[in-house]
């Protein structure tokens, strides 16, 4: 980090002090920030978030433009195509609605009025009316805050003791919430309930800012609803880091495996064994959530995998690891080939290590490599990972949950590689079914989720977002998916297909693959299916295929002219639609209709 | 005394705290507005370790209203 952001580290906690900061990072003080509109809609006046949002922004590499609708102001704003909200072209919506202003009679009146079931399904279906309505005239993202729990229970201690407590409406409500945007592309949950209970209720409402200004919150509550916006924010935008690379002495264990031998390292249920084998709990559940695991360690290799496999309280398995570096090399060198292993890009990676030699040895050789902090107390290891937002994920997939498997599948594959004759009688023992479909509601998750985060094998890396890939597909593109399994698995979903009408012709403006099936022709499938898809809409003109140069993509300089494509200027490719483009014959195709 | 509440002022509405005097007002500066205000009075706050009530901020209009209110907290 440079010195140029030095100042956010020196805000206080005033408004004077943030509202300064503020002013330093729209003034353009710190280089390379992610420009982000974002446009409020709250039923309260929530402009006193701006400050802190800005800031937080910054400490997570967003310069962030908050635009806040007059309070109260949400189909007035959503139903208006010519409103202000859609004038500043925002790329993320936000509503801040309270139930407080949505549904006064639940939490002003005790009795009488309408049933509070009956009520909160109103204010749920008018939210996803809401949410419907800026759908359809905005491709922004969409986040909606939930509820938070209710500050005084009208039936006071006894709400607890409710057949239908207010806190358990609450609830309900907010599942609610969470199945309306999961129903929506690009849609995502503000877990401003969460935000609430993390800070404490009790200092959370200003009745003097409520009553002079319709705004409800303290300013430390103003601070940590914009911290857990920008953090949300950010993890909206920003795929999460998918390996972490992790050191073994005095992180997963306390002391020196070498040293203290196999008895004498601290990893158990006793203080302070106890604090590393929570630690490493927490890891399990990272990796339960779609992160790979590392080991990267200075030590005999016979030693650490002595601990992994046979220390009775050791949680992590030899098998928990998508890759290992244990010898006395430099670890950034580690580090790198545990990147070229996996095939993933060094900014993919995060680093965490006990040793700040270690850290700053990394930092230093492999600048794009996430080198977490590491406190010095074992029992903060858990909370400065979570912390750090680099794990963060709003929605997930079933590809994620699955990764570690889909990586293990691979070493197998990659011993059956090495076993075969030929790459060719290697591919056809693999016994590979691409099963193929038309973009819908189920696969457009994982669908923007792959345009989002695919950078190698990605022939023109736009990253469309959910949204805009359902507004391509009204109007007419063709889009499709596919899956790839073999006898040693299912990769999941792993390929995206997408071209639009132009004239006569037809342009391809997505084709993309996760990295882990590249070269195993279903690349070629993919093509050809596409060709296919796209004449049945009965286009008969040519197939344009394009390459837009990246960082990251030199792999598919290429790929058109290897399937038949004929140059046509500009990094273009074109190739009649009636000479269709062969699957290769050691592929099974499906479509699933 | 004076400096202190010239530089919260200055931070929170980004002006020149060279300029500024007892008879700084929302009604001689455009930047004092509403929200502004409420920003103001709860820097203040934090700066002086005070609370104020709903009309003690209605009634910090100007620096000299703000030495004032403060004077009344036994703050000068």
């Amino acid at each position: 980090m440079s010195s140029d952001r030095a100042f956010l580290d020196a805000v206080s906690a005033t408004p004077a002090s943030y509202l300064k900061a503020a002013r330093r990072v729209q003034a353009g003080d710190i280089p390379d920030l992610r420009e982000l509109r974002v446009a409020v809609l709250s039923t309260v006046s929530a402009q006193l978030l701006q400050p802190y949002l800005i800031v937080e922004g910054a400490r997570r590499g967003l310069r962030i433009h908050p635009w806040f609708a007059p309070f109260g102001q949400l189909e007035e704003q959503a139903l208006d195509g010519s409103s202000g909200l859609y004038a500043g072209k925002p790329e993320v919506v936000l509503v801040l609605a309270r139930l407080e202003e949505l549904a006064p009679a639940l939490c002003e009146q005790s009795h009488a009025g309408p049933e509070p079931s009956a009520l909160m399904e109103s204010v749920i279906d008018r939210l996803r009316a809401l949410l419907r309505a800026l759908r359809e005239r905005s491709t922004a993202a969409l986040g909606i805050a939930n509820f938070s729990p209710p500050a005084r229970p009208l039936a006071g201690l006894g709400d607890a003791m409710l057949p239908l407590s207010q806190a358990t409406l609450v609830q309900q409500a907010n599942a609610a919430l969470a199945a309306a945007c999961r129903d929506l592309p690009g849609a995502f949950v503000f877990d401003y309930a969460r935000t609430v209970i993390e800070h404490g209720l009790a200092g959370w409402h200003d009745p003097r800012l409520f009553a002079l200004a319709r705004q409800p919150w303290t300013v430390e509550a103003q601070m940590a609803t914009a911290r857990a916006l920008a953090r949300t924010l950010r993890a909206a935008l920003a795929p999460p880091a998918k390996c972490l690379v992790v050191d073994a002495d005095n992180t997963l264990w306390g002391g020196v495996i070498g040293e203290d031998g196999l008895g004498g390292i601290a990893l158990g249920d006793e203080y302070p064994g106890n604090a590393f084998k929570a630690f490493q709990k927490y890891l399990r559940t990272l990796k339960d959530r779609g992160v790979l695991l590392a080991l990267v360690s200075k030590n005999e290799e016979a030693d650490v995998l002595a601990v992994l496999n046979q220390h009775p309280d050791c949680v992590l398995r030899e098998s928990d690891f998508s890759a290992r570096r244990i010898n006395w090399r430099e670890k950034s060198l580690n580090v790198r080939e545990i990147a070229e292993g996996l095939n993933l890009g060094l900014d993919a990676l995060a680093f965490f290590d006990d040793n700040p030699f270690e850290r700053e040895e990394v930092r230093r050789l492999l600048p794009a490599v996430t080198v977490l902090d590491t406190p010095s107390e074992p029992l903060e290891f858990i909370a400065a990972i979570e912390e750090s937002g680099w794990f963060d994920q709003l929605a997930f997939s079933a590809e994620d949950q699955n990764r570690a498997v889909l990586y293990r599948q691979e070493t197998v594959r990659t011993r059956a590689r090495e076993a075969a004759a030929s790459p060719e009688e290697f591919l056809a023992g693999l016994e590979m079914v691409a099963t193929m479909g038309f973009v819908g509601p189920e696969t457009l998750p994982r669908v923007a989720q792959l345009l989002a985060k695919t950078n190698q094998f990605n022939l023109t890396t736009r990253r469309h977002t959910a949204a805009e890939l359902a507004q391509m597909i009204e109007s007419g593109a063709v889009a499709l998916w596919l899956r790839l399994a073999d006898r040693f698995g299912d990769h999941g979903l792993v390929g995206v297909a997408i071209a639009r009408p132009q004239d006569a012709d037809w342009l391809i403006d997505t084709f993309l693959l996760s990295c882990r099936v590249i070269g195993r022709g279903a690349e070629t499938t993919l093509l050809a299916q596409l060709s296919a898809s796209v004449r049945a809409r009965g286009a008969s003109g040519q197939l344009v295929g394009e390459y837009i140069p990246s960082a990251r993509n030199g792999l598919v300089g290429d790929f058109y002219p290897k399937h038949g494509f004929s140059p046509c200027g500009d990094n273009h490719w074109e190739k009649r639609l009636s000479s269709a483009v062969e699957t290769p014959s050691y592929m099974t195709t499906r479509f699933h209709e | 005394m004076n400096e202190k509440i010239f530089r919260i002022l200055a931070d929170t509405l980004g002006t020149d705290a060279a300029v500024m005097t007892e008879d700084t007002s929302t009604e001689n500066t455009p930047e004092w507005d509403s929200v502004a205000h409420l920003n103001l009075v709860l820097s203040l706050e934090k700066a002086f370790g005070q609370r104020f009530t709903p009309e003690e901020f209605m009634e910090m209009q100007s620096v000299a209203a703000i030495k004032r209110v403060l004077a009344s907290h036994g703050v000068s």
